[in-house]
């Protein structure tokens, strides 16, 4: 019994150890290379932009060092963040004669879980690539919600037409993250997003993206759909968030439908909304009528705390 | 005999599944760092750091350096001992002295005054002048005043790392809206965030949170979002195990045992391993 716990612990220290070893020796290796690497992006940064002003592409440092296709990868998906309006065909072409996408495409069918999320996420910052066919069908209905979102945000990038489609046949209530993920692609492509047709939609979805449009545009004209949400009671989550927007649009906040809400709300939420108000710079007499008369005199000292009083003597 | 063994065995395998954890933390960090949402400030979730203690000039340039838009520095500073210091940042940060209302969230007492920064939103600074002596009261008092619903206390120096505060916003982002109450840190067991109602709940700082915020609304990370964070009791973990694998060996060398030694000595090459490529893994966060 000895002997076995015996062979049987040092088998589990010698197989883990030299797991342990060869992930030291790579971290190493990579901490080493990293200064330089650093280097070389930022070099290669300027050579990129220089190639895409003077529309002559030009080899770039960071093709000839180790993990050079995951660098350019990292890099052209940061460039292609910081352009706005520019065609992507010469991004497209610099990463195909590297033949970044297949790389990528091996990088996520070898890798499982974060490893496969992070492969998918940076190939969805990546501009469009035809030669890779982004079949992320078994992606998309992956155990791991990093790589559902991931697959999501591929396929939303190859085909932002489908965007709409896309995010209305989720069957699960999107999370803030994961619209704001969309919507951030739906910009860098310059897509004409129509606002009202989402907020009217009855799908949770385009409605939480609808009002994530109107809360980063400030889209001040959208009043009125968002008192209808605010109206609607089938979603108090969604009433919610369409109250908050409005409050970061510092609209009035009048009318039977607002104040139906708030009276829905617990004592902590009222708390919580109140705050809010007062941080956005409503004046007491703007939201008197939302409140009771001890909330109004609590609302009135929150307010004062952001205010200073000026003694004339 | 048997016993021992079934110990060794636990400790490798709890050492392992820690070892498995903190590498996919790493992986979980490489994702969320290509999340756009928190850098183009789209989620509107804010966050206050508490300052309780060692608050100082260069460490508030720091926090407020941090490039997350909706963010609050509510810096403790006793103006009875550091009246000076008060000026100073006023002088710096224009700020204006505001008025002070005790909610009825807190128990607070001794504040003597409060300062907000001009700036409207956007990495705003708030300076308390409060007399309290406990961290836990001081905590409470900050929270109090803070703007926003996420809380961060930063107590005995830490301060977040590079990204880590984007990162942890969108961990928030990434469940339902107002389903977490709390953000703790393991295996050390640290409350990074809290949810300001939660924290009234439970009453402040001086509670005992795990004991009251349910598993469902409580997000767990296995790396550290923060510098110089709980060293201390992760070094003095490591001191033990190590003193007792030492003990054992000394022990079988005494006797003239060769299987304990053999063991021993193997417990402990391997731990330094695991070490190793844990501070390995520290070393990629920077810090502001």
């Amino acid at each position: 019994m000895n002997e076995w716990c015996f062979w049987g612990y040092m088998m589990l220290l010698a197989g883990s150890g030299v797991w342990l070893t060869v992930k030291l020796v790579a971290g190493w290796m990579q901490q080493r290379r990293r200064p330089r690497q650093q280097l070389l992006l930022q070099r290669s940064a300027g050579e990129l932009v220089q190639g895409l002003l003077e529309e002559s592409p030009r080899p770039l440092s960071v093709e000839h060092t180790v993990h050079a296709q995951q660098l350019l990868a990292e890099l052209v998906a940061s460039v292609h963040a910081s352009l706005y309006g520019c065609a992507p065909a010469p991004l497209t072409r610099k990463l195909e004669q590297r033949g970044v996408d297949r790389w990528l495409v091996r990088q996520v069918k070898r890798s499982r879980g974060l490893k496969r999320a992070w492969a998918l996420k940076l190939w969805g910052d990546l501009p469009p690539m035809p030669r890779v066919e982004p079949a992320c069908e078994e992606w998309l209905f992956d155990p791991s919600p990093e790589v559902r979102l991931s697959a999501l945000l591929v396929r939303i990038s190859a085909y932002p037409q489908d965007a709409l489609r896309l995010v209305a046949s989720c069957d699960k209530p999107m999370t803030l993250c994961e619209v704001s993920e969309v919507l951030h692609l739906l910009r860098r492509r310059l897509l004409p997003i129509a606002y009202q047709p989402l907020l009217e939609s009855r799908n949770r979805n385009l409605q939480r993206l609808g009002l994530l449009i109107v809360h980063e545009f400030s889209i001040e004209e959208a009043d009125e759909g968002l008192l209808r949400l605010i109206a609607s009671t089938e979603d108090a989550e969604l009433s919610m968030a369409a109250l908050y927007t409005l409050c970061a649009l510092h609209r009035p906040l009048r009318g039977k439908a607002i104040r139906q809400c708030i009276e829905r709300l617990t004592a902590a939420e009222r708390g919580v909304l109140m705050r809010h108000m007062a941080r956005e710079g409503y004046a007491p007499a703007q939201v008197k009528r939302l409140w009771s008369e001890r909330q109004r005199v609590r609302y009135e000292a929150l307010v004062e705390t952001y205010k200073t009083t000026l003694v004339w003597s | 005999m048997v016993l021992i063994w079934l110990l060794l065995w636990l400790m490798a395998v709890a050492v392992l599944y820690g070892w498995r954890k903190r590498e996919e933390a790493r992986q979980r960090r490489r994702w969320l760092d290509r999340m756009h949402g928190a850098r183009n400030g789209t989620f509107g979730l804010g966050l206050s750091l508490l300052v309780a203690d060692g608050v100082d000039e260069e460490r508030l340039v720091r926090l407020l350096g941090v490039e997350y838009d909706h963010l609050e520095v509510v810096a403790v500073v006793d103006g009875g001992c550091e009246a000076l210091l008060i000026e100073r940042l006023m002088a710096r940060y224009h700020l204006i002295r505001v008025s002070w209302h005790p909610s009825e969230e807190f128990a607070v007492r001794g504040v003597r005054g409060l300062y907000r920064s001009r700036k409207r939103r956007f990495r705003r600074l708030v300076v308390l002048d409060c007399r309290a002596e406990q961290p836990a009261a001081r905590l409470d008092a900050a929270a109090d005043v803070a703007s926003y619903d996420y809380l961060m206390p930063l107590v005995g120096g830490r301060e977040p790392l590079k990204g880590a505060v984007e990162r942890l916003v969108t961990e928030l982002a990434l469940r339902p809206l107002d389903s977490v109450d709390q953000i703790c840190l393991l295996p050390t067991f640290t409350t990074l965030v809290w949810r300001r109602t939660a924290l009234v709940r439970v009453g402040g700082f001086a509670c005992r949170p795990l004991s009251v915020v349910a598993a469902p609304h409580r997000i767990l990370l296995w790396e550290s979002p923060l510098r110089r964070g709980g060293r201390r009791k992760v070094r003095m973990r490591w001191s033990v195990v190590g003193a007792v694998t030492v003990l054992l060996v000394a022990r079988s060398l005494l006797v003239g045992q060769w299987y304990p030694l053999i063991v021993g000595l193997a417990t402990l090459g391997w731990l330094a391993l695991v070490w190793l490529r844990l501070r390995q893994l520290d070393g990629e966060l920077q810090p502001l």
